[in-house]
């Protein structure tokens, strides 16, 4: 095998062991991508339910001030995911020598 | 926090977040959960040159489980985050989301109830200041902080006091 720097790219598809740990971890990976997108997209939902619910009841602008812990967290949430996806990823595709 | 009347006279009165007990149990079981993931992938990497199998299958288990903690961990914090109680002049509201799941809105109308009583319970809710409300009919609100505090506004709200 030829030396890239200790990356093996040839590695993957060596065993079939290796290539349904290959397609499974690059699956989670791609349905944890999905599933963020999901979220994203029912709490904007849950969010725009919330206002229209405020200003129902007549308590314009106040909401955003209770709701503004949900968007922090909310967006905490995103950037650790793309975080640990980017990291997770990386340490498969680059420390091959752990499996 | 007062607000605005709306077009039918509803005026908020107060916004109430849950107290943050809540959190304790989630964050307890992320923490174990991700030590169980991290003794996983410590031991892919371990049998690696013994056993290429069981680094194989734990590797993949320790993702898997670290994926779908971290996912469950965040939507738990967005959802208890996003529960309030609502207290206008005209009723109480209990929002209470769970994303991809359900979504509650249970209201205490003033013109179907005479009493609302707080209930404290125990040591931990009688020093962290946090309790129950109950209605007389519907499901009861718990973690409420400061309960005799929302009570006491809620009874303004219904004209008892």
């Amino acid at each position: 095998m030829q030396d890239m720097g200790g990356w093996y790219p040839q590695a993957f598809f060596s065993t079939p062991g290796m290539v349904s740990v290959f397609v499974v971890v690059m699956l989670a990976e791609l349905l944890s991508l999905g599933f963020l997108w999901l979220a994203s997209y029912e709490f904007r939902q849950m969010m725009h339910r919330h206002a229209l619910f405020f200003r129902a009841i007549g308590g314009n602008g106040q909401h955003e001030r209770v709701e503004r812990t949900s968007h922090i967290i909310f967006w905490i949430y995103v950037i650790f995911t793309l975080i640990t996806t980017a990291l997770t990823t990386f340490f498969f595709v680059f420390q091959l020598h752990i499996l | 926090m007062t607000g605005s009347a709306s077009t039918n006279g509803e005026k908020l009165i107060r916004i109430v977040n849950q107290h943050w007990i809540k959190y304790v149990i989630p964050v307890f079981i992320y923490v174990v959960l991700l030590s169980v993931c991290l003794l996983l992938f410590i031991l892919a990497g371990m049998t690696t040159h013994h056993s290429m199998w069981i680094s194989h299958l734990s590797f993949v288990v320790a993702l898997i489980c670290f994926l779908v903690t971290h996912h469950w961990f965040f939507l738990t914090l967005v959802c208890e985050s996003a529960t309030h109680v609502v207290v206008t002049n005209h009723r109480v509201v209990w929002m209470h989301d769970l994303l991809f799941v359900d979504e509650q809105m249970m209201e205490y109308a003033f013109d179907k109830m005479n009493t609302v009583e707080a209930r404290k319970h125990g040591v931990l809710q009688t020093i962290l200041r946090y309790g129950t409300l109950q209605f007389e009919s519907g499901t009861d609100v718990p973690l409420v902080p400061h309960p005799n505090s929302v009570i006491k506004d809620i009874e303004q709200a219904m004209g008892l006091k």
